[in-house]
This record gives structure tokens, sequence and C-alpha cells, in this order.
């Protein structure tokens, strides 16, 4: 992430001051903070709602169940990883973006992103194979495009609903390949 | 709402004190959105100042040849770069693509795929990141990006 943020910043200011958008770049400036503070009031606004709601499910023992069921498929990927509370996360966030509610997943894999951190090296790469399965954009049925096709006068909006369980799912494994084959080459270069 | 009030029921049959979960929870929630202020700020600090610099334009006259071969049609170009960089920027560039090729052409269709089978790479990779406080995580934006690149070409090969 620092490589990818430190040449983008350094690359976008260096060609537009070349290519004259200096004055266009220094207004984005000026707006950017406010806008990130924005970002982070909605961010925060849902994380707070979501969170309470999801605690509640939390203490009612439904996600230990949920992460059992993830535990059952991705568990002999990551053997170290042994932390309930872990895998009911990264299951309630895999099952929120699953079912199009975004604004709860968003909190359910933050809150797996910080109690994956505490497990050390296992912990890293199991969220870096979340990150993985969110970046493919799994959904059962994608409500947002499917209306906004529909907004468009499409004469069949839900046309697309196949086709993006396949391009998903091919996304998926293709990421996850990527990454497992990656973390076993890292392994192996350390010993 | 029907996800409400399966929580509430949930909630209501296992005894649990359901008030004292919700702010317990919702106090969680709170703190750990305040937290990611910096991260956020970052990233929309590089994505502003990119759009602003009109590096994207130059990248994409490189690029056409490239995409040309490949079969992607002009108008997604644009949506394919920068839907990991942006929610809703990607959803106004395939706006775009519906007004100006037609929501069921074939590029209107591979907009649309393509918007529903990949998500914000970057943006995923900052909150997640920020949220664990480690500076990179090995492999995660490289094999996201291969699975990326994966979609799409499921996305051409279907909708084309």
């Amino acid at each position: 992430m620092n490589g990818v943020w430190k040449w983008c910043v350094f690359g976008a200011v260096v060609y537009g001051l070349f290519s004259g958008n200096g004055d266009s770049m220094s207004a984005t400036l000026m707006t950017t903070g406010e806008e990130a503070l924005q970002l982070t009031m909605i961010l925060t606004a849902s994380m707070t709602l979501w969170g309470g709601l999801m605690e509640i499910l939390c203490q009612s023992g439904d996600l230990t169940r949920l992460g059992g069921m993830l535990r059952r498929i991705a568990g002999p990927v990551f053997p170290g990883l042994q932390d309930r509370a872990c895998w009911e996360a990264m299951g309630t966030n895999i099952a929120a973006n699953m079912l199009g509610m975004g604004n709860a997943a968003t909190p359910a894999g933050i809150c797996a992103a910080k109690l994956l951190a505490g497990q050390g090296e296992t912990g890293l790469r199991a969220l870096a194979a979340l990150l993985v399965v969110n970046n493919a954009g799994l959904q059962l049925l994608p409500t947002t495009v499917i209306a906004m096709r529909q907004a468009a006068g499409s004469a069949d909006p839900g046309s697309v609903w196949v086709p993006s369980l396949a391009a998903s799912g091919a996304s998926a494994l293709v990421g996850l390949a990527t990454l497992l084959m990656w973390q076993g080459r890292g392994r192996r270069s350390m010993r | 709402m029907c996800v409400v009030g399966l929580i509430f029921l949930r909630g209501i049959m296992t005894r649990t004190d359901v008030l004292a979960a919700f702010r317990k929870g919702a106090g969680r929630g709170m703190r750990s959105g305040a937290e990611l202020m910096p991260s956020l700020c970052a990233m929309l600090l590089m994505i502003r100042l990119l759009n602003a610099s009109g590096l994207p334009e130059m990248l994409l006259g490189v690029l056409h040849p490239l995409t040309h071969r490949l079969g992607i049609p002009d108008a997604v170009t644009p949506l394919i770069l920068i839907r990991p960089l942006t929610g809703s920027g990607s959803l106004a560039a395939m706006q775009e693509v519906f007004r100006t090729c037609g929501v069921d052409s074939p590029a209107g269709r591979m907009a649309s795929v393509m918007m529903c089978s990949s998500e914000t790479i970057f943006y995923t990779m900052t909150v997640y990141a920020g949220a664990a406080e480690v500076r990179k995580l090995p492999g995660a934006v490289a094999a996201s990006l291969a699975g990326y690149a994966a979609g799409v070409a499921v996305c051409l090969w279907l909708t084309a």
C-alpha cells in the first residue's frame, strides 16, 4: 500500500504540474480534508448503528454458529487460527457481503481485522484472504446495479445476474489461488 | 427491516440484554469508525490528485491499442480503470456507459456485470489495513488485482 500511495501521489503531482493542471490540483487539495471528514462521519454513523445490532447477534450466540460454518470450510487452510472470535467476525463479514448489506459488512470486517492483527502471522495471512474474497464482490443478488439498470430503462434489468455471479466466482477463485501461492512462496523463502 | 426484526427476535429468544449489547457494540463501532479518518484522508488525497492531474486520461490514450485488441469497448475502459479506486466514481462511470451506449447494449451489460463482480480494492485495503494497524499485507493487493483481471475476463467472455 505504501508503495502504491507514494508513487501515485508523486506521479500525479509531477504530471499535473507539467501538463498545466497545477491550479485544479491546488483547488482539490483544499477540499480533500473536508471530504475525508464527511466520509468518516458517514462511516462512523453506520458503524455505530450496525456495530450495536451486530453485538446483539453476537451475544445471542448466532455469530458463533456462523463462524463455525466458515471455520469448517476455511479452517484447514489456516490451521494456526484457533481464536473463535476471529472466525465469527470473518463469517459475519462474508455473510453480510453476500446479502448485499455493505453497511453491516464493514463493521464486521473491521472487527475481524483488529482481532486478526492480534493473532500474529497466521492472522495476517487470513486477513489477506478475507480481503481478497471481499474484493471479488461476491453478492447473491446485486440490488444496486439492478436498480440502476431499471432506472436507466433496461428491458431486462436482471439479465446481468448470472454473468455477475460467474465473474465474481472466477475473481474470488483466481484471487485466492494467487494469494495462497504467494503466501506459500513467502513461507518457503523464510525457512 | 426484516434483518433488524430477525436480530431482535433472536435477542429476545435467547434472553440477551438487548439494550446493553447494542450500546456496547455501538460504542465499539463508533470508536473504530473515528479512528479511520487518517487512512481515509490519505486515500482520498491520492484519488483526488490523480483525477485532477489528468494522468488517467493520458493512460487511457496509451492503453487504447491494448484494450482495443482485447475487445474491450472504449466506453467501458474508464470504468475498468477507476473501479478499484472509487465506488461512487465507478457508479457514475457505469451511468455514463448506459447514457452513451444504452443499458442493454453489450457495453452496457458489460459495465453492469463489472460493477457487480468487483469491489473498490484500494478502499477496502485502506479501511481494513488501517483498522489492523498494519502497513502491508503481503500479496493481498496483487492477488486482489489478479482476481479482478479474471473477473473482467469472464465478464468480456459472457457479455461480448
